[in-house]
């Protein structure tokens, strides 16, 4: 359910880059685990199938009963962390020929000014250090969006990285975008390719010492999935 | 105020409203607009005050308006947008001052033209300025102090420019708590509302708070090897447990153990020694032996003996919020 627009905190998944990816690692089992990951189990088994893969593993019991009520049959076997973050491309980079599966990106809802020296978000963790151009976008620690990557990672917006910053609070948080002044409406990217850059869970994950796994399985209710081709 | 937002702080917005309900609470702040006609559906015709203040490109503003839904609002150009949208009972709207937080709300430059603009449309009828309101930090008295006295020149100037509103609000949880002179007609209260302590050492049992989540798995494993002594207990990061090992204060990766990241299993504290995909791996005392099913409590209630929350939040540098709505988004939730 995203009743507030599908572009407001949207997680993309691309059918092809799955594909890709089982190509690439030479699979034959998908694990699901988790919602596949955040990134949905029925569309992912949907993407499996089409790419030749019958076969399919969940690390509990309580996921293969709830899989077999959706028509999927699933063998429980422990999460192989390393398998997993090749077939969801969650280090993907340039050098290892692996594509990210999962895109995230969420609108600005509004944007402002700030002078030199005034402070953003709780507690004021971050001050700005001239005059300058925030953004408020829609993704908070309700969402997933892990509240200590306040002041620790980047967003992508047209090929340019803009840090967030302050502290995350639970349904936005800013980013300091300097002299450019962004529009309400825009779209900010969080995983995936924004011209030349790329961002991995990984980058993300590496930021505040977390498993890639985390990154996209713990997005929420709120961030609406859709598959893409 | 109660906030329900984000599915009620992930405790479930249908049974935590209908509970606030029967506790008398009438006035119910929800976020955003189809949070908003969710709830008025909800409460089916009783009567209450509800606000919503986050909004998105291609929000229904006329729906909102029509279901009653107050609108919190911080610039000219959404109020105009609401003003657009109303059909027949005028928009109830709160007029929102950045007081220093640089999120959202109208700068006291903007302020006047905001001001300007809500006079006119309530003149003209479509819209009716029921509050004016700030969200502040809460961090520091000598900040919100500050805060306090932008809100109040914002106020100020509101009644000049000729708004006869009633409703003036500021504090959260923390605020409202601690600073009587903070609570005006009304405050919004999220985390307390849940039993959510604010961190930093202060737990729920030093508010007289009750916390209102439990949060419990069974071992599903024991072992006597390779770790030496530990269980197994089957909550992990795919399930919302958190596995960040951040130190916030020093942004240096921590390592586990953490005094205070533990779980009650058999009425022993034990500390986590690992927090996997889809387990806890958790050490055990010497020779001792948990019986397979055995329920581990991860954070509970004080009155109960139970580790809190709080403690969880405090080890991990982190808001006991974050705790409660990423796993409740997860685990499988019962009421008692």
């Amino acid at each position: 359910m995203n009743p507030q627009g599908t572009r407001l905190r949207l997680a993309e998944i691309s059918a092809s880059a799955l594909a890709h990816n089982f190509g690439v690692a030479g699979q034959d089992s998908v694990d699901l685990s988790g919602d596949a990951f955040g990134h949905g189990a029925v569309a992912v088994v949907a993407v499996a199938r089409e790419a030749g893969i019958r076969e399919f593993t969940v690390g509990t019991e309580r996921e293969r009963v709830a899989l077999h009520e959706l028509g999927v049959e699933a063998q429980v076997r422990p999460v192989d962390e390393s398998m997993v973050i090749e077939t969801y491309g969650l280090r993907a980079n340039a050098q290892n020929n692996l594509q990210p599966v999962m895109s995230l990106t969420a609108q600005v809802v509004a944007v402002k000014s700030i002078e030199a020296g005034g402070g953003v978000s709780y507690g004021y963790t971050w001050k700005a250090p001239s005059d300058g151009w925030l953004a408020l976008v829609a993704l908070g620690y309700g969402d997933g969006f892990n509240r200590a990557w306040g002041n620790r990672i980047s967003a992508l917006v047209d090929g340019a990285k803009y840090p967030a910053v302050g502290r995350v609070a639970m349904d936005a948080h800013s980013i300091s975008t300097g002299a450019v002044q962004l529009e309400v409406g825009q779209s900010i990217t969080y995983l995936g390719q924004s011209q030349e850059l790329i961002q991995s869970a990984g980058t993300l994950a590496d930021a505040v010492g977390c498993s890639p796994l985390a990154v996209t399985a713990n997005l929420g209710r709120r961030v609406l999935r859709q598959v893409i081709s | 105020m109660a906030v329900l937002k984000d599915d009620a702080y992930g405790h479930g917005l249908e049974r935590i409203l209908e509970t606030a309900v029967a506790e008398g609470i009438a006035q119910v702040a929800v976020l955003d607009i189809p949070t908003g006609l969710r709830v008025r559906e909800l409460l089916a015709g009783k009567p209450a005050q509800l606000f919503a203040w986050f909004f998105a490109p291609g929000d229904d503003f006329a729906a909102a308006v029509e279901a009653q839904v107050d609108l919190g609002v911080s610039n000219v150009g959404v109020l105009d947008m609401i003003a657009s949208a109303v059909a027949e009972v005028p928009a109830r709207i709160h007029l929102k001052i950045d007081s220093g937080l640089h999120r959202n709300g109208a700068s006291l430059t903007q302020w006047p033209a905001l001001l300007q603009r809500a006079r006119a449309l309530q003149d003209a009828g479509t819209i009716e300025v029921i509050g004016v309101w700030t969200h502040i930090g809460e961090a520091s008295d000598v900040e919100d102090d500050r805060s306090k006295e932008i809100f109040e020149l914002a106020c100020q100037q509101a009644r000049e420019a000729g708004l006869t509103f009633t409703q003036q609000h500021l504090a959260a949880s923390a605020a409202s708590f601690a600073r009587s002179d903070f609570r005006y007609d009304f405050a919004r209260v999220g985390g307390f509302t849940y039993g959510v302590a604010p961190g930093d050492g202060l737990g729920p049992s030093d508010l007289g708070l009750i916390p209102v989540m439990r949060a419990t798995a069974p071992v599903i494993a024991s072992q006597l090897g390779d770790p030496e002594n530990t269980v197994r207990v089957a909550a992990g990061y795919l399930d919302g447990v958190p596995d960040w090992c951040l130190d916030m204060a020093t942004g240096a990766q921590a390592e586990l153990p953490r005094t205070g990241f533990e779980v009650l299993i058999a009425d022993q504290r034990l500390a986590i020694l690992r927090v996997e995909a889809q387990s806890l791996l958790v050490q055990t005392p010497t020779s001792n032996t948990v019986a397979l099913g055995t329920e581990a409590v991860l954070f509970g209630s004080h009155l109960a003996g139970e580790p809190v929350l709080q403690e969880w939040a405090d080890a991990l540098g982190t808001v006991g919020e974050e705790l409660v709505v990423r796993m409740g988004q997860r685990g499988q939730r019962t009421y008692r």
